[in-house]
């Protein structure tokens, strides 16, 4: 119980002093800031290199071909002959011999990305702003409405943010280089569109980092609570 | 055939181009080419004059080819048996050959040079000027005896003419001498050419000038003088006729009036007469320098010509101004010439004596035939006809000696040179003797400008000059003249520079080699040494019109004053008819002034390989360039000129301007107008205004801390938790889907977040761990993090802790490969994962045993995936990869703050079922759940919430600052823009 609390209360240091360099940023960049950098860092490389070495070469490649059935062997075997191709990148003089399993990783990669935001992102949504329009997607009439005006703010708010990027200049306007008058209110529409979305980021970036001070000034709290629990009567 | 060949490239061009098209190399040279120069001591070589045309000089070319052009007018036959000029009196007379028709004798002074192109050597040998001399010669004039023309110069200049066209060596010191003896009457002119001497003449010019300008009249005579002596013979002279003393029957009027100014020639202890050999010297000119020193103390003021007059001419003007009938000096006339004598009454002697005119033609000169002819046809010559400088003498000059000058023989001062008309007195002449006691110094003022330029030349003393076979030409002087000039540094190195008149020389040469009454001249000139220098520098001395001391002091004279003095009178007025064409060759003739001093006739440096004497021999030396280095160094013109190169290969021009119109313009204007703006520079903020921002970032700061930390150590429940959301709503929807789940399934949860926002997802998905514990439901952790095996179990320690591994929970690990991982995952998850060399087979623990169905391992057999992840990306590629996988199983995702923008958009698509986003949503779900503990998002709640509000009251307070120093900033610019 000693031993789990003295455990605690050097890890609960550790994560208070590693608060307190990071913090120390605010007065700027400085040897302390730079060393918790560098502990975290190195900690998290670490252990990335053990987790990568144990859960992935060890437990996916070698496991299966020493303790795998044939073909568990065979199909192991191909993993392992990329990967040591793979280890000619190193070397200036066997980096065509990565080249095929680079290929291989950047094709298999690209593809399914590629069919994943199709499939997964960009039929879905055009098919979810459609129905937004659907009159008959819902019996209640205030729904409908509701979802009638949400579709159509967002088609306002796709169509003019659109607008905004919208670079190209008619031929009307080629010698002056500016736009015409409706594709710069659409374009100052747009850019309300985007000013609101990017408030909206902001907003959740610094909801973000505000609860994480918040995380980290109540673990000093606790911390403190602890030591003083600990060492007070 | 059109076409030139190159020399160089042996390519053909157009017969119009100057310059090789192929090689630069100049075709034709329209200007003069030069002639190799002649260093002292180089022999000439011989050479035709047709091959050194090309080398004449402009002008002198457009005179020979103007002389062409009339050579189709009648030419003049000189007749058989005319004795020849002979070219020495020492010499026999040579009978001159019968000739074939000469050309017409040239209308300009300077024509003589145009037989220069002429390959006959007859013409090479004697210039056209000394053929019109012949041709001028009426044929039944007697021929002229051969020593009688001796000393009048052009036998020797015919002999120094040859010269030309004998260039060997070994004759050239014999012609030389020959030259020097034919010339030696012009000792005296030495004397005056000399610098020194000139500074001490004191005789007017006149005395001198006339005395070189006599020796061309002797051959040619101008019509004027041919009229003093015509005028004389074509009136009734009773002379003949009258028993005459020698002088005036052997010698013409005009001559033996000579002979009378000699005799009235100044007493001076220089001018006694040296002895003079008859070999050398005429008699009659012997006889004219003998008597004067006997009538000097007779008749002084009767036979004084004066001292601006020449001797000769004095002496002539005393003739005319004299009746015929008057007795001559007996000492004179009774020793002239019978040649002379025949010319003086040639009138009236070819008349009365013809046999007597055969006989003497053979002893008259060429000149003197040229000179009677038109004296016996031309009326009397009126006083407009005599040439300006000799109208100056009658009437300027003081004659000591009385003469008469006759009606017919005055000339108006019209056509008097200026510095003539000066000199001529302003009543008119008449025909009564002039009696003139003494000669008056001429004034200063009364000199033209160039002669006083020539008598301030004169008395410099000029640059010896090294003895060359070939005198050097005098600008337009004949060579005879030239010679002369030649022999002037001679005589200045050999005696002393102030010596003006050596005795013993004057005597030696004249005795020698000066005509008699050249010494005549001579001898006055030196009588005027005698005088005050004042004189001798108001007069022009004699030798102004010696051509070096001419020109190489008086470069900026005036042309006319140049060429009268250049171009003996003589000679310019030649012919009558000549002094309208010498007017219209006046520019020919100022080209003459380019020479240089010391330089030959054009003529005859067309007949010699001279550069030096071409007027433009620099030009042409500066066509021809020296090579200065390799092994062509010191050859000249080797290669071709560079500059015909550079023109020959000069490209072609072309247009620069682009051919665009306005709109193209305009874009490149606009394009021009973004890369300028990109290009400037932007004005980096000062280093104060970063300066300013640090304590504000400080004050933030501590704000900021003092807002979280305050709340958490005051644990404070100011801010009330958000109430409960709608079923619709992102958060109600994962509610009740997370309400929903049995212990039956497992739950799949994603923990694909970072370490640094572990603060937050763990306080967002701890209530929701904590409620799925309180259901004891199976949960399997997976992350495609390296670090998500550590934060799941970090995850499970704060808020499950009473799972145990592969009992209630297992943990996957990590999953490799991103979107493709997660494809394989979500299609075979039981051989992607799942196997641990310590943990065995993860699919076959308790945890797990819900999601194998049927020994098929799914997705879609999970009760629920939950994705937890901070990156809205990572949210994505789960929704992408594994959502279509799932099937009837929900997908659940409890994101950050900053990730739900992104996220929420798959809400509404229906592709996830449910979302919490950040500490509200936790804060929501705890709210509703009731879990989460001590732990729970309602710790962090006033914080967050004194947090959030600071930070909005700061994001006010500086957007009102901004806004505040916008407007001021811009109603300064505003003030400034109106100030």
């Amino acid at each position: 119980m000693l031993g789990a609390i003295q455990l605690d209360l050097v890890t609960g240091f550790l994560s208070f002093l590693f608060t307190l360099l990071i913090l120390s940023y605010v007065v700027g960049d400085n040897a302390g800031f730079r060393l918790a950098i560098h502990a975290f860092v190195g900690v998290s490389a670490g252990y990335i290199v053990v987790i990568v070495l144990q859960q992935v070469i060890v437990d996916k490649m070698l496991l299966p071909l020493i303790t795998g059935d044939i073909l568990a062997r065979v199909l192991s075997m191909f993993p392992l002959i990329l990967s040591l191709l793979l280890l000619g990148k190193m070397s200036s003089r066997f980096e065509w011999l990565g080249r095929p399993v680079v290929a291989l990783l950047v094709g298999v990669g690209t593809a399914a990305a590629v069919t994943g935001a199709v499939l997964g992102t960009l039929f879905p949504q055009v098919l979810a702003a459609g129905q937004l329009f659907d009159l008959h997607s819902s019996p209640s009439f205030g729904a409908v409405a509701g979802n009638l005006l949400t579709g159509i703010f967002a088609l306002v708010g796709t169509i003019v943010t659109l607008a905004y990027f919208q670079f190209t200049v008619l031929s009307k306007n080629e010698a002056s280089g500016r736009r015409g008058k409706m594709m710069s209110f659409f374009a100052l529409l747009g850019q309300v569109f985007i000013a609101i979305t990017l408030g909206a980021i902001f907003a959740g970036v610094l909801a973000a980092a505000l609860t994480a001070l918040v995380d980290r000034m109540q673990s000093l709290v606790s911390f403190v609570e602890v030591l003083l629990s600990t060492f007070t009567p | 055939m059109n076409e030139v060949i190159c020399p160089s490239c042996a390519k053909p061009n157009l017969n119009n181009v100057d310059i090789c098209q192929y090689c630069g190399t100049v075709l034709k040279r329209s200007s003069t080419e030069p002639l190799a120069p002649i260093l002292p001591g180089d022999m000439p070589v011989e050479s035709k004059t047709s091959d050194l045309e090309s080398t004449l000089p402009g002008w002198l070319r457009n005179a020979h080819q103007a002389s062409q052009e009339e050579s189709d007018t009648p030419e003049i036959s000189f007749p058989s048996g005319t004795p020849v000029i002979p070219a020495n009196s020492a010499q026999p007379a040579d009978p001159i050959k019968p000739e074939s028709p000469r050309k017409k004798t040239p209308a300009s002074p300077l024509d003589f040079l145009a037989g220069l192109s002429q390959v006959n050597d007859e013409d090479e040998e004697t210039p056209d000027w000394m053929q019109g001399l012949q041709e001028n010669i009426p044929a039944a004039q007697p021929e002229q005896p051969a020593q009688t023309g001796s000393d009048w110069g052009f036998g020797s200049g015919d002999q120094l003419f040859q010269f030309k066209d004998e260039p060997e060596p070994s004759q050239l010191a014999d012609e030389e001498s020959q030259a020097d003896k034919s010339l030696g009457w012009l000792a005296s002119l030495e004397a005056q050419d000399d610098p020194a001497n000139a500074t001490l003449v004191s005789k007017p010019p006149a005395a001198a000038l006339p005395a070189r300008d006599e020796l061309p009249a002797m051959g040619d005579l101008p019509d004027w003088l041919s009229a003093l002596t015509g005028g004389s013979s074509s009136q009734p002279d009773p002379a003949p006729s009258k028993p005459q003393p020698a002088g005036s029957e052997d010698a013409p009027d005009w001559l033996s009036g000579l002979g009378g100014d000699f005799i009235a020639s100044d007493i001076s202890p220089l001018s006694e007469p040296g002895p003079t050999p008859d070999a050398q010297a005429p008699d009659w000119l012997t006889r004219m320098s003998e008597p004067s020193g006997a009538h000097g103390t007779d008749a002084p003021a009767e036979t004084d010509p004066g001292p601006d007059l020449p001797a000769w001419l004095g002496g002539r003007l005393s003739e005319t101004a004299q009746p015929a009938s008057e007795p001559q000096s007996p000492s004179v006339n009774s020793e002239l010439f019978d040649w002379f004598n025949t010319a003086q009454d040639a009138p009236s002697a070819q008349a009365v004596l013809p046999e007597t005119l055969a006989a003497s033609a053979q002893e008259v000169p060429d000149w003197m035939r040229d000179l009677q002819a038109p004296a016996s046809e031309t009326p009397a010559m009126p006083v407009d006809d005599i040439p300006d400088w000799m109208t100056g003498l009658q009437d300027s000059v003081p004659l000591s000696a009385s003469s008469e000058m006759p009606a017919a023989v005055q000339t108006p001062l019209e056509e008097l040179p200026d510095w003539m008309r000066d000199l001529q007195p302003p009543s008119p002449v008449s025909a009564e003797p002039v009696a003139q006691s003494e000669t008056p110094a001429v004034p200063v003022d009364g000199i033209p400008d160039w002669m006083l330029a020539t008598t301030i030349a004169a008395a410099q003393p000029a640059p010896p000059t090294p003895p060359k076979p070939v005198s050097p030409p005098a600008g337009d002087l004949s060579f005879w003249l030239s010679e002369v000039t030649s022999k002037q540094p001679a005589a200045s190195e050999s005696e002393p520079a102030r010596i003006f008149f050596d005795p013993q020389r004057t005597e030696q040469e004249s005795a020698e080699e000066t005509p008699t009454w050249l010494a005549g001249s001579g001898e006055r000139l030196s009588t005027a040494a005698s005088e005050p220098p004042q004189q001798a520098e108001s007069v022009p001395s004699a030798q102004t019109g010696s051509g070096p001391l001419l020109l190489g002091s008086s470069d900026e004279q005036n042309i006319d004053s140049i060429l009268a003095m250049e171009t003996p009178d003589w000679l310019a007025g030649f012919t009558p008819s000549d002094a309208e064409k010498t007017a219209a060759k006046a520019d020919e003739r100022a080209e003459d002034l380019s020479l240089l001093p010391a330089e030959l006739p054009s003529w005859v440096q067309a007949m010699r390989p001279m550069e030096s004497v071409m007027a433009d021999a620099d030009d042409g030396q500066d066509e021809q360039l020296m090579e200065n280095h390799g092994p062509l160094a010191g050859l000249r013109s080797v290669l071709p000129v560079q500059s015909g190169m550079a023109d020959a290969y000069n490209s072609k021009p072309y247009a620069l301007k682009l051919l665009a119109d306005e709109t193209q313009l305009a874009q490149a204007a606009l394009l021009d107008n973004l890369l300028n703006s990109e290009s400037t520079p932007q004005i980096a903020p000062s280093r104060a205004k970063l300066l300013s921002m640090r304590p504000l970032r400080w004050l933030i700061a501590v704000l900021l801390l003092l807002a979280v930390l305050i709340p958490a150590i005051l644990k404070t429940q100011i801010f009330p938790v958000p109430s409960l959301p709608a079923d619709a709503s992102p958060a109600g929807a994962f509610i009740s889907i997370t309400t929903g789940l049995s212990s039956s399934q497992p739950v799949l949860v994603v923990v694909d977040y970072q370490p640094g926002f572990a603060g937050e997802l763990e306080i967002a998905s701890g209530p929701v761990i904590a409620q799925l514990e309180e259901k004891n439901v199976p949960l399997a952790f997976i992350s495609t993090s390296p670090v998500g095996p550590f934060m799941i179990e970090r995850l499970l320690k704060k808020y499950a802790g009473a799972y145990q591994l592969n009992k209630q929970y297992v943990n996957l690990g990590y999953l490799p490969g991103g979107a493709g991982g997660i494809k394989a995952f979500a299609e075979q998850p039981y051989s992607t994962v799942g196997h641990d060399t310590s943990l065995g087979n993860m699919w076959e623990t308790p945890a797990l045993a819900g999601a194998t169905v049927n020994a098929a391992t799914s997705l879609s057999n999970f009760g629920a995936v939950i994705v937890l992840t901070d990156n809205p990306d990572t949210g994505r590629l789960w929704i992408e990869q594994a959502q279509p996988s799932l099937k009837q199983a929900p997908m659940l995702m409890v994101v950050s703050a900053q990730a739900e923008p992104m996220i929420r958009p798959y809400m509404l698509s229906d592709q996830i079922k449910g979302l919490l986003a950040g500490l509200e949503g936790a804060a929501i779900y705890e709210n509703q759940m009731g879990v989460a503990g001590g732990h729970g998002p309602r710790t962090y709640w006033d914080a967050f919430g004194m947090s959030m509000l600071a930070a909005e009251l700061l994001i006010l307070l500086g957007g009102a600052w901004g806004l505040i120093t916008g407007l001021r900033a811009r109603r300064t610019a505003t003030e400034q823009d109106e100030a």
